[in-house]
């Protein structure tokens, strides 16, 4: 184990305290999408494709304006015919015109689900009335749904060309990227020992419990008014101002709630819809999804197929590395390649290494980001190869992988160095932790697997006021999804050395706080928590200026300690004045106490998670149960424990879901056949053991706490720790997930 | 500026999609000059560099294009990767 060289000594970082937005939450009083309401409101309805693959000949709405109550319809002929422009202000860049495109169709449909057409009516029964009675007539089209399929000569063309590519032939192809160096081909060439495998997947969700709804209110004056959950709220204003045309100023969008997003609502779908609705009717606009509506039209993580070959000496040192995969892009050009590229094989010190993956267009949803986005599919494949390799070379798959880990130095994939990474420290934690040589019963197996996302870091504004009592105010434009509000609060409590309870965190709208990037990409405690600690200083030092010209002593002579400036030399020595002193009587000392933090935070930090898992299989059925799991991950510092630990276990929940049952299943006329929570199947709390978590600190040197993201990394390895685990219990390799009853039952049983 | 020409690295897909090669060799002053250079020899380039195109300079990304080359050896080009 590797004990840091120093132990710092925290008042508030790294403790558990109450979460302040845990008693709204609890009894209900939280208002999240669908609880808002305006005065006035109308109720939206999509009407949206039946097909899968379609070109839109005609829209007749006359019926549906008819009816009493309807006050307004809109198609994609309402939304302006926009140019190509690239935007990054969600997770991944998309042209706005595809953005556009997704929230009403324009020519074509492209996924059964896509909106065609909207209402707004006096209520919600009236909408959805009337959003039937639009005629629509359609000539329905080839479509293709399968990876191979949709590469294949004669495979429908998704866009007509593909785009970005007008001097090759056209394909479904959207986005490659290869990146490598070495000699893969020699190095495997004279490999003492080689493995190689396909795996696949298909779609899943991210499975956010809350659907998607927003309040749209565009007055005659330009001007308008939105009220939603997301990721971002100024990544709704952006991306909805650019659909319509219309200055950013315009639009206030104020967030709500967020009951899960994990990189999901990272775009906007229904937004600019109700825009268009409301400036159509004059009064504010309500529209939401249904569960099918999410799983029909917003965006999944992609399937994928995945071959890889790896390549080792007779001592384990591992040679060559080749990953070649396909993602599903949907019926739009999707992002997840590049950071599957990034993220498959860069926790290993290989000489020789290529890694290359193409986004495939087809007639399914958009994908969108989730947790850690391409990087738990590749990362599938290498892990479940590595332990293939392993038991090849007649290795300990932990020493394996100990024997080539990746360090602080060493090259990625991308040929850029590692920092200051915690990959070592979580393997040898892994290694001593008590779970690696538990006894296993019958019929059970152990499996393990480690892997890592980048993070990010990027814009974030803070406000941090001082009231005239002396509380604090720290207000971000960061929705808070895993905590944010109590680890802001933490982070500012620390530098100003008050309790907790002494600063409140509240986000704030579009208009009332600076740009802030949306809370994805781990980035949330990382950046704008970077800007709370600036605010938090800058706040300490005004305090401090402000006592000094009150006792008219030299600025240098006050120091903040304990929460009070304290006059350090001269007649005043000794002197103390708290916060709520200091600001009781701003007005006669300069005014009011208030520092904004607005930056650009740079040096952030991947993470790393390593995992082991146990499993029992029933020889009878094939249906797999989860007995025991632990989770190590370096996670920089623990700004909040618990809320670290609630964001690991979060991901390897949704981890094992993704393993073991959750798939998208489509008919052969295109269309989604489980699109909701009975069908649909994700893991319960009764499917799951208590998931244990050790938290490993590598600190982030360029974070004033250290800080890294932690919130996708959890997600990463458990695709491959439950299927090393089953490999373990049954001998059987599974290569294709979900690993659902009926698959095991197969591989059990194959010879009958 | 930089006291000799910078190397400049496109990693892909930027190679094929705008330049064609590899490795390029351009003065620069900031970050800024650097992007509006490399659109002159790939048109087109500068309108996607803020959306899909992180900066590595010697080394280490680099998000504030304002920063200076002066004593920089080489940046290299690469896909920015999104989160969730």
């Amino acid at each position: 184990m590797n004990a840091p060289d120093k132990i710092e000594t925290f008042r508030h970082i790294g403790t558990r305290p109450v979460r302040p937005d845990g008693v709204d939450k609890v009894t209900g009083k939280a208002l999240y999408g669908t609880d808002f309401k305006a005065p006035g409101m109308l109720w939206g309805a999509i009407l949206r494709s039946p097909h899968p693959h379609a070109r839109i000949l005609s829209i007749d709405t006359r019926a549906a304006e008819k009816l009493a109550g309807v006050k307004a319809v809109a198609t994609g002929r309402d939304l302006p015919t926009l140019e190509s422009l690239v935007m990054h202000v969600g997770e991944g860049a998309s042209d706005i015109v595809d953005v556009s495109h997704n929230c009403l169709a324009f020519d074509k449909v492209l996924y059964e689900g896509h909106p065609v057409a909207a209402v707004a009516a006096t209520t919600p029964e009236l909408a959805r009335e009337a959003a039937v009675l639009i005629s629509v007539e359609y000539e329905v089209l080839p479509h293709v749904l399968g990876l191979d399929e949709a590469l294949a000569d004669d495979a429908p063309l998704i866009r007509e060309p593909a785009r970005g590519r007008s001097d090759e032939k056209p394909s479904n192809i959207a986005m490659d990227v290869t990146m490598g160096r070495g000699d893969v081909e020699a190095a495997l060439s004279g490999a003492a020992a080689v493995v190689e495998g396909r795996y696949t997947m298909e779609p899943v969700h991210q499975g956010y419990i809350e659907p998607h709804a927003c309040v749209a209110s565009w007055n005659g004056d330009g001007q308008a008014q939105i009220w939603c959950s997301s990721q971002g709220h100024f990544m709704v204003r952006s991306l909805t101002a650019s659909v319509l045309a219309i200055p950013q100023s315009d639009i206030r969008v104020t967030p709500l709630e967020i009951g899960g997003g994990f990189g999901g609502k990272t775009t906007v779908y229904l937004e600019p819809v109700a825009m268009i609705l409301s400036r159509k009717s004059g009064r504010p606009v309500r529209l939401g999804m249904s569960r099918e509506d999410v799983f029909r039209a917003t965006g999944p993580a992609p399937g994928a197929i995945i071959d890889v070959r790896l390549g080792a000496d007779a001592d384990g040192t591992l040679v060559a590395a080749e990953v070649t995969f396909k993602y599903h892009s949907g019926a739009f050009a999707a992002n997840d390649a590049g950071a599957g590229v990034s993220s498959a094989i860069g926790h290993y010190r290989i000489a020789n290494t290529r890694v290359s993956g193409i986004e495939v267009l087809c007639n399914r949803p958009a994908a969108k980001a989730y947790r850690a986005p391409g990087a738990p599919q590749v990362n599938f494949a290498v892990e479940s190869a590595i332990d293939e390799l392993a038991i090849k070379l007649g290795m300990d798959p932990l020493e394996l992988r100990m024997k080539n880990a990746a360090m602080p130095g060493d090259l990625q994939t991308s040929g850029l160095p590692w920092g200051e990474i915690g990959w070592v420290q979580c393997l040898e934690a892994a290694k001593a932790h008590p779970h690696l040589s538990a006894p296993l019963g019958p019929n059970q197996g152990r499996g393990i697997a480690g892997g890592y996302w980048g993070n990010y870091g990027g814009p974030s504004t803070v406000n941090l006021s001082v009231a005239e009592d002396g509380t604090f105010t720290v207000a971000t434009g960061s929705p808070d999804i895993g905590g944010s509000r109590a680890s802001m609060a933490i982070m500012a409590a620390e530098v100003l050395e008050v309790p907790y309870e002494q600063v409140r965190c509240v986000v704030a709208d579009t208009a009332s706080i600076g740009l802030s990037f949306v809370t994805g990409g781990s980035r949330t405690t990382f950046a704008t928590g970077m800007a709370t600690v600036e605010a938090a200083r800058e706040v300490k030092r005004l305090l401090c200026e402000r006592a000094a010209r009150t006792w008219q002593v030299p600025a240098e002579d006050v120091e903040w300690r304990e929460g009070n400036a304290v006059c350090t030399s001269g007649e005043k020595l000794g002197s103390k004045m708290s916060a709520g002193e200091i600001a009781g009587s701003s007005i006669h000392s300069g005014g009011p106490i208030t520092a904004t933090s607005a930056l650009s935070a740079q040096g952030w930090l991947p993470g790393f998670g390593f995992h082991i898992c146990d499993v029992e299989v029933d020889q009878e059925t094939g249906h797999v149960s989860i007995v025991r799991y632990t989770a190590v991950q370096d996670v920089g510092r623990a700004i909040h424990a618990d809320y670290v630990e609630g964001q690991i276990q979060g991901g390897v929940a949704q981890g094992i879901g993704w393993a073991l049952n959750e798939t998208y299943i489509y008919n052969g006329e295109g269309k989604l056949e489980n699109p909701g929570f009975l069908d649909y199947r994700m893991p319960v709390t009764s499917d799951m053991p208590m998931i244990d978590t050790v938290m490993v600190e590598v600190p982030n040197p360029v974070h004033p706490y250290g800080v890294k993201g932690v919130g996708e990394v959890p997600i990463v390895p458990p695709l491959a720790a439950v299927a090393n685990a089953v490999h373990a219990a049954t001998g059987k390799r599974m290569r294709s997930l979900p690993m659902s009853p009926d698959k095991v039952h197969a591989a059990l049983h194959a010879e009958s | 500026m930089s006291a000799s020409p910078l190397r400049i690295v496109i990693m892909p897909p930027f190679d094929k999609e705008f330049f064609g090669v590899e490795r390029l060799s351009i003065d620069a002053g900031n970050l800024f000059e650097l992007i509006e250079k490399l659109d002159a020899q790939g048109p087109g380039f500068a309108k996607i560099a803020r959306a899909r195109v992180h900066l590595a300079v010697d080394g280490v990304l680099e998000t504030d294009w304002t920063r200076l080359l002066a004593d920089v050896r080489e940046v290299i080009v690469l896909p920015r990767v999104g989160g969730g």
